[in-house]
């Protein structure tokens, strides 16, 4: 299958913004931050036509960031992004409507004075997608496909609930007709029975749009329930990649291990109070990252090369990649069960 | 469906609720009525030069001049009715405020909302520019551009857009910085839209409510500030400037301003009572 989407190594930095007033304080011998972030740093990934990539990480490890340059948002530092073999910016203009973006907070990603019918239908008005006349028609289908009443196109953000307005952000995104969908923590700010409506609507969208999908989420029962992979974020690089049942049932990170772990869970032994393994230690400042792995002061697994030299991204088994100098041990056995 | 009433409606009915603001619209209307109308209201135009008389110069409110009505106030050196000449006056200080204010809405709001939308060295050049001439007092502005450009109804317009176009780009500048930043506009960006249609249809409107207030309260100083500049003699010519010359000692046009600005002063006040009802009113989402 030819590369449908692909991300290839790929970098984002963030430099402080550094004032006329922070340079003469710094000339005076003032400490100013200069020191930049790496909120991606080095990342690639490949998506085929159809599938859905999850994409999991701690707050802060650069997801969203990573949602965005794959989105054409933000332009990247260094390396790629492409769609068709054709790179999705250019001189920081977005070139494609091909992908579009589910926004994480309803509430602020609709324009709050403008009609919603109206923000569904200037997408594809100004892309020559639809023409005017037909607009009207046309974003009423598309509020019927994602669920809401045909007649609330008059209407205002404000007059609707957030599982409401994710609906019409749906809606807008899919209006552009997309072939690759990014939804960056798409019900993360919605109630629990309203999650699982909208993942409802998105499977069913999904299946009859045959969409690509990069869906970017914390919540590990999400991922696991819509992707049919996942790569598994920390520090702004991705350190394993595989089969979404398989990375769950049978992780080789240590870190995704260590994630795994620290879900709560509904079925306890026995009355007793449940301790959850949480991962010990705070994420590094992305400022100044260790200098081996970035996981290794965390890591229970660590090793003397692991504070030396970061471990690349390698082949571990079938489809599966992983970033460790010593994959643990239960993993090797599993593996070669399997 | 709750949008039985029309959404102008609505607006009135939330405005109605406060009644100093009715009374202040009330004021404002009848001023706007007065200004219109004046040719059919009052009795004299201060302009036409046949209607003057010589005979009538510098009488007591009350009087029954040569035309046979009366000058409720008075007539000035050369014969003119006072009250007539400050509603012909109105008529200008309204026409020049208003026609100020709205081009200084229109040219300041696009160089605030430019300069916030595309940011980086642009944005700082044009809004130093615009720190720099909010640095000076307006009336120091406008009477430096009067001296320069002129007198003239364009030249008196243009000068107060000058001074007051700034405060404009500010105000428009700041709540487009602020809007920038939201999730509402990189989903327009990411449509993708053109910068143009993202600035336009996305940011100005959510930038409205604190221009309409500024607006209120420029317009309102664009009179004032004409009367001030017409009081120090850079206003308006009375007329043709022949008949300046010609009549060297008249001091009507310094009584008309000075009447006019204390009306105008007045008229502003009113100007921005009921304006100011309006944005609270537009806060909530009509």
């Amino acid at each position: 299958m030819s590369l449908f989407f692909q991300v290839d190594q790929v970098t984002r930095e963030f430099h402080p913004k550094i004032s006329l007033g922070d340079k003469i304080a710094s000339k005076l011998g003032a400490r100013v931050e200069t020191r930049s972030v790496k909120a991606v740093n080095n990342v690639s990934f490949q998506l085929e036509e159809g599938q859905t990539l999850g994409l999991v990480g701690e707050s802060g490890c650069g997801k969203s960031t990573l949602g965005k340059l794959a989105a054409g948002i933000l332009e990247t530092s260094e390396g790629t992004v492409l769609l068709d073999q054709k790179p999705v910016m250019k001189d920081g203009k977005k070139t494609t409507t091909r992908i579009q973006t589910v926004f994480q907070d309803p509430f602020a990603s609709l324009d709050p004075r403008m009609k919603v019918g109206e923000a569904v239908a200037e997408g594809p008005i100004a892309n020559n997608l639809v023409s005017k006349a037909d607009a009207i028609a046309y974003v009423k289908d598309w509020f019927a496909r994602v669920g809401l009443d045909p007649d609330f196109t008059d209407r205002y953000p404000h007059q609707f609930s957030g599982g409401q307005r994710q609906r019409i952000a749906i809606a807008r995104a899919l209006a552009m007709q997309p072939d690759l969908l990014i939804c960056d923590e798409p019900v993360a700010s919605l109630d629990v029975s309203i999650q699982a409506q909208i993942i409802n609507l998105f499977l069913q969208l999904r299946k009859d749009l045959n969409l690509t999908c990069l869906f970017i989420s914390h919540d590990l029962s999400v991922v696991r329930h819509v992707s049919d992979r996942v790569a598994v974020m920390y520090l702004g690089k991705i350190v394993e990649e595989g089969e979404t049942s398989a990375v769950f049932e049978n992780p080789a990170h240590p870190y995704t291990k260590a994630l795994l772990a620290s879900v709560p869970k509904l079925v306890l032994d026995k009355d007793e109070l449940v301790q959850f393994e949480a991962i010990e230690g705070e994420i590094p400042s992305p400022l100044s990252p260790p200098p081996g792995c970035y996981f290794a002061p965390r890591c229970p697994y660590v090793g003397e090369k692991c504070n030396q030299t970061n471990p690349p991204l390698e082949t571990v088994g079938f489809e599966r990649k992983a970033a460790c100098f010593y994959i643990p041990a239960d993993f090797e056995k599993a593996n070669k069960q399997a | 469906m709750a949008n039985t009433h029309s959404p102008l409606f609505r607006f009135w009915r939330e405005f109605s609720e406060n009644r100093l603001a009715v009374v202040a619209l009330l004021i404002v209307l009848a001023l706007m009525v007065l200004a219109l109308f004046a040719p059919y209201i009052v009795p004299q135009n201060p302009y036409d030069l046949e209607t003057l008389s010589l005979m009538d110069a510098r009488r007591a409110p009350g009087f029954i001049g040569s035309g046979g009505y009366v000058h409720f106030l008075g007539t000035d050196p050369q014969g003119r009715d006072l009250l007539s000449a400050i509603f012909y006056g109105l008529r200008i200080s309204i026409m020049i405020g208003i026609a100020a204010g709205c081009i200084a809405l229109v040219l300041g709001t696009s160089v605030g909302i430019f300069a916030a939308y595309v940011g980086g060295k642009i944005e700082n050049f044009l809004m130093r520019i615009v720190d720099l001439q909010l640095s000076f007092p307006a009336i120091l502005l406008a009477l430096v551009l009067v001296a320069l450009l002129g007198q003239g109804k364009f030249q008196l317009i243009a000068a107060l857009v000058a001074a007051q176009y700034a405060y404009f780009a500010r105000t428009a500048y700041g709540a487009a910085k602020g809007e920038r930043k939201k999730d509402y506009v990189e989903a327009a960006l990411a449509t993708p839209l053109s910068g143009f249609q993202v600035a336009f249809k996305h940011l100005l409107p959510n930038c409205m409510p604190p221009l309409i207030v500024v607006a209120t309260v420029q317009i309102a100083s664009a009179i004032s500030l004409e009367a001030t500049l017409s009081f120090l003699g850079l206003g308006l010519p009375v007329t043709e400037p022949a008949w300046h010359a010609h009549f060297k000692r008249i001091s009507l046009h310094d009584e008309r301003s000075l009447l006019d600005f204390g009306l105008s002063g007045r008229c502003s006040y009113y100007f921005d009572r009921g304006d100011q009802h309006c944005w609270r009113s537009n806060q909530r989402p009509v």
